[in-house]
């Protein structure tokens, strides 16, 4: 059974065996019908898909997870996403690091993140803001105000990379 | 040493790729499911507070736009000398209800041209301003290099 194999068919007819200078293989024995799967160029194109699956996901961008009835707008010159506090709005509804808020609530629980993170200096004061692209800015403008009055200075604005959205 | 070889044994060995293979299937099936196809990147904005919004508004040229919510862009020059008043202050009129996106195009080029240079804007949009169109004003100034950008609460 084990003569019969791919395996065995593989290792025995294989390229390096054929030309060998010890002990040549390729003209003695018979053709076999049976066809032999060359790997090594597979393995070639395999390698190259790995590393650039390994280069693209390793890139130094902050993950954000995006809710499915979430669209956010497009833009091309946006930068790299950083890590910060984020702030989600969607459909009326404020969420700070997933954590569901009221408008009113706002301003307290920034203050407050904005205060602990300034205590730990490793940590950016950045306020990532991920909003629906169809929301009124009546709907934003709260969010911006709170910010503002908790100290962050720089607001990011989570943007598709590439006019995606439009 | 060559003693302990029976008599015939093939020398030559040929490498088994099938595990090799094996392992690389499951790292690109593992690659595919976790890489983040969709990248997500930012637009900056700097929200000055209140002392540094007094300094930067005596010193910086700045370009002041105000989006209604008829679709109509008003960009308006700071802090710069005297020029003709079709530059100091653009109406772009909307259409329908959106904004005229290649006739706000194009006063920021005119602006960028002919203004002086401009580092920073500030953005003033009305209630019912949808998001997707400040980020799309934004995203044009910042094609035409105005980098420092403002967004004026309601």
């Amino acid at each position: 059974m084990l003569g019969s194999s791919i395996l065995q068919t593989q290792f025995n007819k294989g390229p390096i065996g054929g030309q060998s200078l010890l002990k040549p293989q390729g003209g003695r024995r018979k053709k076999s019908l049976m066809f032999t799967l060359t790997l090594t160029s597979l393995i070639d194109a395999f390698s190259i898909l790995v590393i650039y699956l390994l280069v693209n996901f390793s890139s130094p961008t902050a993950s954000l997870r995006v809710s499915g009835d979430l669209e956010i707008p497009g833009a091309n010159q946006s930068a790299t996403l950083a890590p910060g506090t984020v702030v989600s709005v969607s459909r009326g509804h404020y969420f700070i690091n997933d954590n569901e808020i009221t408008a009113d609530q706002l301003p307290q629980k920034l203050i407050s993140l904005h205060a602990s993170l300034r205590k730990d200096p490793t940590q950016k004061d950045d306020l990532v803001i991920q909003a629906d692209r169809r929301l009124d800015y009546a709907a934003l403008s709260p969010v911006i105000q709170a910010g503002s009055q908790a100290g962050f200075h720089q607001f990011k604005f989570a943007v598709l990379q590439g006019r995606l959205g439009q | 040493m060559f003693s302990d070889q029976p008599k015939g044994k093939d020398l030559n060995f040929e490498l088994n790729l099938i595990p090799i293979f094996d392992i690389l299937s499951v790292c690109i099936c593992f690659l595919l499911m976790t890489v983040a196809w969709i990248q997500v990147g930012s637009m900056d904005v700097k929200q000055a507070m209140e002392s540094e919004a007094h300094d930067s508004e005596e010193s910086a040229p700045a370009v002041w736009a105000t989006m209604s919510k008829d679709g109509k862009v008003v960009l308006a020059l700071k802090n710069t000398q005297a020029l003709p008043r079709k530059i100091m202050d653009m109406t772009i009129p909307g259409s329908k209800g959106g904004i005229r996106w290649d006739l706000v195009e194009g006063r920021l080029s005119v602006l960028q041209k002919y203004g002086p240079i401009l580092r920073t804007g500030l953005i003033m949009p009305d209630s019912s301003v949808a998001y997707e169109d400040i980020v799309r004003l934004m995203d044009e100034m910042k094609k035409y290099g105005i980098r420092d950008m403002g967004l004026s609460p309601l």
